[in-house]
């Protein structure tokens, strides 16, 4: 049962409970009591509910391809030094041709 | 030959460098994750927190009606005017309420647990935001390395003349192929 279903069930005995004698009118406060442990039960499912709805890509996924573009730089910073050093031959050897 | 391999290496260079902006605006969004991961754990710490207290209080309230319902079934029986129809329906209340209350505790500790969860995966995720950003930043930043050839080629001297040379050769190719289709076009009596 809903927290709705349960408020108005309790809504429902407690109006006719007044109108009860005992042992009826204790029966019927017992069950208020149950079905408001229900709904104290729960007070947090519909933020969990809410919260659940929240969609987050597969970190493990994301972890990988952040590390896997972490390599490629550096193999890339590794290419640019070589670059680098071939640019540095090729002004020497300009220098010696011209 | 050495002529054409620069200025090939030259536009390439030209063509992989990145606006200054875009590289600040990557170096920015960094400090803007680190703004985002501390908001987000804040409402994160709030959010639990509330949880908690809210928790704790309907515990409480479970007890309390529980407490009631022992203290009314034991009046009850105190009574002695129970039929025996009545007497076994104040066990049956006391079994209940015993089973209701455990089972209204067991899912609000339940729900505060996966409140907490999804709140730490909340964090997590926008930290791993941050290192992706780290991730192309490097890239980008590292993209200096490039404009520093291109800067050191284009501004040596001797390059520099051939480059001079390359755009006036150019010119008169051009010329030239104008004359040469002319030429060809006047042979062919157009």
């Amino acid at each position: 049962m809903d927290i709705a279903k349960l408020k108005d069930e309790i809504n429902r005995l407690t109006a006719a409970s007044s109108n009860l004698n005992e042992p009826d009118k204790s029966f019927s406060l017992n069950k208020i009591d149950m079905l408001g442990m229900q709904i104290d039960g729960l007070a947090l499912s519909e933020l969990k509910d809410k919260l659940a709805q929240i969609s987050l890509p597969d970190l493990d996924e994301l972890k990988t391809l952040t590390n896997a573009a972490n390599d490629a730089t550096k193999d890339h910073a590794s290419r640019v030094n070589a670059i680098n050093s071939s640019v540095n031959i090729l002004k020497s050897v300009l220098e010696i041709a011209l | 030959m050495k002529l054409f391999f620069i200025l090939f290496i030259s536009t390439i260079l030209v063509g992989c460098a990145t606006p200054p902006e875009v590289k600040l605006l990557s170096q920015k969004q960094i400090e803007y994750f680190v703004f985002a991961i501390d908001a987000v754990s804040k409402q994160s710490e709030v959010l639990t927190s509330v949880a908690h207290d809210i928790a704790q209080d309907k515990a409480k309230s479970i007890d309390s009606r529980f407490e009631k319902i022992i203290t009314r079934s034991q009046k009850m029986i105190s009574s002695g005017k129970l039929s025996e129809e009545q007497a076994k329906q104040v066990a049956d209340d006391i079994a209940n309420a015993t089973k209701t209350a455990q089972l209204s505790k067991q899912n609000l500790m339940a729900d505060l647990a996966e409140i907490e969860r999804i709140n730490q995966e909340l964090v997590t995720y926008i930290s791993s935001m941050k290192d992706v950003q780290i991730a192309l930043d490097a890239y980008l930043q590292s993209e200096k390395a490039g404009e520093k050839i291109l800067t050191d080629t284009l501004n040596h001297k001797s390059v520099k003349g051939l480059v001079d040379s390359a755009s006036h050769m150019l010119s008169s190719v051009t010329t030239n192929i104008g004359l040469t289709e002319s030429l060809i076009n006047s042979m062919q009596g157009k």
